[in-house]
């Protein structure tokens, strides 16, 4: 058969959801297999087994000290976006790293899509692991008190979708990081330090430009807090009026149409880019 | 016959490096050789008629399509890589059942094209394996597989046959001829003259980012005229043979073998020469034990080719 | 005319001695890294708290030498004693000003090794390198001294370098060599510290860098280490803060306002006044406060002395918790820091400069109150800086929390290095 007998290059329809499914699925099957995950998971159990230490001491720690310092201050600070920089930046450049990379480019998939499903899978991931650990946290912190079921389930509910908004804006990122630059490491840490760290606890419009920014008013706003709780919370993050701040919906909106934005450039980014795999005494 | 490769201009440049230099080359249907020692260009080609990388200058056309940024294209295209990388912790089968599923196979469907493709490459018994596990030759069945799975029709295959043991080497040229018969274009990339000429006679040359020849092997030697032909003559009286040779008008050189009591003669008019031989061989009573050409393979062509 | 073999040819050279190996690797290792442009940014960006340090003590020493202009601009924010005498507060602002160099440098030194440290080890084992270096008459303590040395090459050039440098100019605009005899130990005490944080980072991140063939995950491992431990000490320490605030400030406040009970006009969000802003007053004819708006004001005032008071008392309680805290242990920047104070002596600086701002209080303090003016009561406190500036645990605590760190790191590193009988 010659080129001229060739028949026209038409896709079936089936062919395109089928790929990209596989293609989620293998991206899971990456970042769950391996000592990375379990890593991971006994790092989340730390907090959780802290809280249940601090818990039973003979002067026990009160719960909504612990739920600030463990689920409002060390999980949305360190663990959820060093757990997104984790995977996210690795998106690509573990393909790379792995030299694998060649065999999804030269699949029936287009190159966009290839990376917005990685990334998709990569958030999928990120986000259930995060939610496992509030739902953990809050667990380990209330369970047994007066409310559980009716004040706190519901809250810890409330957190974990503030906390899957958090991840769709970081994952966002620093999957754009991983293209970027082969340093997204240092990147990445250097933000998640000088930017949701410093930047976001400096009471001027910058820090709008903030992740945490986002989730804390969310926080404010969403999750029905004490009210001890909630003047603490104001307190520490400088945010005492809450008719200053965005509104939830603005917020949701920032956050999603961030990630939409960051991902969509990524994905051209990813389009346009070439991936040369370099052998040992290859041309 | 159209081809199915066009390469049109191509240059290919990496900052400063120039990977491939104005390179107009169409090749055809059937199993084609492309050599050249490393650095030549080789991988940058196959990742140029893949759609990995895109041509500083000039068109890349397979099938008639341009390959940049046409994923459609893909599902008649295997590859299969240089590089030993694969995701070490999945079995063969799934590996390959994998790369069915990301060329749009569905689930079923690519399961039966994943037993189909191991069973062509001879990996069936292993194929529930670890790839982890996987000898060297496994890892390279392994890698053909996946490049069949889909069942492309054209297959690019970069440096097939490195590493492997001489038994998973043979299994290897038998599987590239049958895909070859069974109406397959190959692309086989080596570095190894042999390998490529157990492969095929049709071949590519490229050295230094440029085409240097391209066609049958015994064509581009015939062409090449700037070096005579050496052939060897093994006997008894050599020294003899050498008086009557040295009178005849078109032997440009002849050397004497001690070691292996013959000679080794120079002409640029190999047929002329064949043809008188056995008349002079009678002439004197020479018993000619061996003769025999340096010249009909690829590595003298190549020799020749790039030393020049 | 002699000719001469082109083949291979045997050395006859002597070869060196086990001493020296580790410097080849060392040597390598510099140089690989310093091909990165990152890398000499670093350490160009690293020199930034050594230029303040240099400015401090310049500035001191023209302090000194009582020139117009730098007092002019320093008596805004010194006591006056300082001013007056600044000789006597030498061997404290040196010991404060390197002390605030070193915390800058830790930080840029803890990014330095994450910069370089990760691929030391974890790119020998990925490309199977470790045979190439053992197959040489190379020990396994030669390779982990040229790999340490790496990392001890950029810490120097980072923390002891600028050290040195900044004390040399320093003692150069102060024109008094009495300055070595007050400060000399801080010299020593750079130069000791920048050891540490060598041997104690260098072999943790060597430790890590064996532990996986993928830099990142080494990088990430270390960033998670540092950071993570910071923030989980952190975490800590605020928690025990809060509860005992709670215990002080919030029974108190609760009870002051059983016992004090708002007027109607004051919004209550438990036991908390809520501020809102009021307009300024219309008709300004009329300044007279109504009866309500007197009581709502005094009753807002007495609060936020109230709860001043409890804050003061919470926060000497806090502070009285110091010496036996161990959460601070749980962060290694921390525990790094604490050594640091104790080499330097910060502590004993800091009990100066309070001693100096204390003294004042203790003299007006009698005589600001009874004009109404507020002026924290209490008797004096010399500690009142050096306890809220120097951590106070033991400094003992920190090296053995490292000491017991840097053995486990050598316990992984031997078991991940193995010698070429036992390499795979």
């Amino acid at each position: 058969m010659t080129a001229t007998d060739a028949p026209p290059l038409r896709r079936p329809l089936s062919d395109m959801p089928s790929a990209l499914a596989a293609l989620f699925v293998l991206t899971v099957r990456q970042h769950t297999h391996g000592r990375r995950l379990l890593v991971l998971g006994a790092l989340y159990l730390l907090p959780c087994v802290l809280a249940l230490v601090l818990r039973n001491l003979p002067k026990p720690a009160p719960a909504e000290a612990l739920e600030f310092a463990l689920i409002f201050s060390l999980l949305p600070h360190g663990l959820a976006p060093l757990t997104a920089l984790l995977y996210a930046a690795g998106v690509v450049s573990d393909e790379v790293e792995d030299q694998t990379l060649t065999y999804l480019l030269v699949r029936s998939v287009p190159r966009w899509a290839l990376y917005l499903t990685k990334l998709l899978a990569t958030l999928c991931v990120t986000t259930a692991l995060v939610a496992a650990a509030v739902a953990g946290l809050y667990a380990a912190i209330y369970a047994g008190t007066p409310g559980f079921w009716d004040e706190v389930l519901p809250r810890a509910g409330r957190a974990v979708a503030v906390t899957a908004l958090a991840q769709v804006g970081y994952c966002a990122l620093f999957g754009f990081l991983g293209l970027l630059t082969r340093r997204s490491l240092i990147a990445g840490v250097a933000y998640i330090v000088a930017v949701e760290g410093v930047l976001a606890n400096l009471d001027f419009v910058g820090r709008a430009l903030t992740v945490v920014y986002y989730v804390r008013t969310l926080t404010l706003r969403w999750l029905d807090l004490p009210p001890e709780q909630m003047r603490r919370c104001q307190e520490v993050w400088g945010m005492a009026d809450l008719e200053k701040l965005p509104s939830s919906g603005v917020c949701v909106l920032t956050l999603l149409g961030f990630g939409v934005v960051v991902s969509a450039l990524s994905a051209l980014w990813f389009a346009r880019t070439e991936f040369r795999v370099k052998t040992p005494g290859s041309d | 016959m159209t081809p199915i490769i066009e390469f049109d201009g191509v240059s290919k440049w990496y900052g400063n490096v120039i990977g491939l230099n104005k390179l107009t080359l169409h090749v055809p249907a059937g199993v084609t050789g492309l050599l050249g020692p490393n650095g030549a260009g080789k991988s940058t080609l196959l990742q140029l008629a893949t759609g990995q990388l895109r041509p500083s200058q000039g068109t890349v056309r397979v099938l008639g399509q341009d390959v940049w940024d046409n994923p459609a294209l893909n599902r008649l295209i295997g590859l299969c890589p240089e590089q030993d990388a694969f995701y070490e912790w999945m079995t063969g089968h799934d590996f390959v059942r994998t790369c069915a599923r990301l060329s749009g196979l569905g689930r079923r469907d690519a399961s039966e094209a994943a037993d189909r493709a191991m069973d062509r490459v001879g990996m069936t018994e292993h194929m529930n394996r670890a790839i982890r596990g996987y000898s060297k030759g496994m890892r390279q069945r392994t890698k053909l597989a996946q490049a069949l799975v889909h069942g492309p029709r054209v297959l690019f295959l970069d440096e097939p046959l490195t590493g492997t043991d001489p038994v998973a080497r043979r299994d290897l040229i038998e599987a590239v001829r049958g895909l070859g018969a069974a109406g397959c274009s190959v692309l086989v990339s080596s570095h190894v003259l042999h390998e490529v000429q157990a492969l095929t006679p049709r071949i590519v040359l490229l050295h230094r980012g440029r085409l240097v020849a391209e066609g049958h092997v015994r064509e581009i030697r015939d062409l090449i005229d700037k070096h005579p032909h050496r052939i060897v003559l093994v006997c008894d009286k050599y020294r003899d043979l050498a008086a009557r040779l040295a009178a005849c008008p078109d032997v440009n050189g002849i050397k004497f073998l001690d070691r292996e009591s013959g000679l080794l003669v120079e002409t640029r008019q190999p047929d002329d020469f064949y043809a008188r031989l056995p008349a002079l061989a009678l002439a004197d009573g020479v018993a000619l034990r061996e003769v025999y050409s340096e010249d009909d393979n690829l590595e003298a062509v190549f020799k020749y080719l790039v030393n020049k | 005319m002699p000719i001469f073999d082109q083949g291979y040819q045997h050395w006859q050279g002597r070869l060196s001695g086990h001493g020296w190996r580790w410097l080849a690797v060392a040597r390598h290792g510099v140089k690989a890294q310093l091909r990165s442009w990152f890398v000499r940014v670093l350490l160009l960006v690293a020199w930034l708290p050594a230029i303040a340090l240099v400015t401090t003590l310049t500035m001191w020493g023209l302090l000194e030498q009582q020139a117009e202009s730098v007092i002019a601009f320093l008596q805004r924010l010194l006591p006056p004693e300082v001013i007056a005498q600044p000789r006597d507060y030498r061997a404290a602002v040196w010991t404060i000003a390197y002390s605030y160099f070193f915390k800058a440098e830790l930080v840029c030194s803890l990014f330095l090794v994450l910069i370089v440290g990760p691929n030391l080890v974890s790119r020998d084992l990925r490309f199977n390198a470790l045979p190439l270096y053992f197959s040489r008459p190379l020990r396994r303590v030669d390779y982990f001294l040229g790999k340490l040395g790496v990392i001890g090459f950029y810490l120097a050039a980072t923390v002891v370098v600028p050290a040195v440098g900044a004390y040399l100019l320093g003692l150069a605009f102060s024109l008094d060599l009495g300055v070595v005899r007050d400060t000399h130990h801080l010299l020593w005490a750079g130069v000791l510290y920048g050891l540490v944080i060598t041997v104690c980072s260098g072999t943790l991140m060597l430790a890590l860098s064996s532990l996986s063939r993928r830099s990142i995950y080494v990088g990430l491992a270390w960033a998670g280490l540092v950071f993570l431990t910071h923030m989980l000490s952190s975490a800590l320490i605020g928690i025990r803060g809060d509860t005992e605030r709670r215990a002080i400030m919030q029974d108190g406040i609760e009870k002051w306002v059983r016992d004090n009970p708002p007027p109607p006009s004051v919004e209550m969000r438990g036991s908390y006044p809520i501020y809102r802003y009021s307009p300024p007053r219309q008709d300004k004819k009329d300044p007279q406060q109504t009866p309500e708006e007197k009581a709502k004001e005094r009753w807002l005032r007495d609060w936020s002395a109230e709860n001043r008071e409890l804050y003061t008392r919470a926060e000497a309680a806090r502070l009285a918790q110091g010496p036996t805290d161990w959460r601070p242990v749980l962060s290694y920047a921390y525990n790094l820091d604490r050594l640091g104070d104790w080499l330097l002596d910060t502590d004993a600086a800091w009990v100066l400069l309070g001693r100096t701002v204390e003294r004042p209080r203790q003299m007006v303090g009698p005589m600001a109150r009874s004009q109404g003016v507020p002026v924290p009561g209490g008797p004096p406190n010399d500690r009142m800086l050096a306890d809220r500036m120097v951590w106070q645990f033991p400094w003992y605590w920190s090296a053995g929390a490292l000491a017991g760190v840097w053995l486990l790191s050598v316990f992984v590193l031997s078991r991940r290095v193995k010698s070429l009988d036992r390499l795979k």
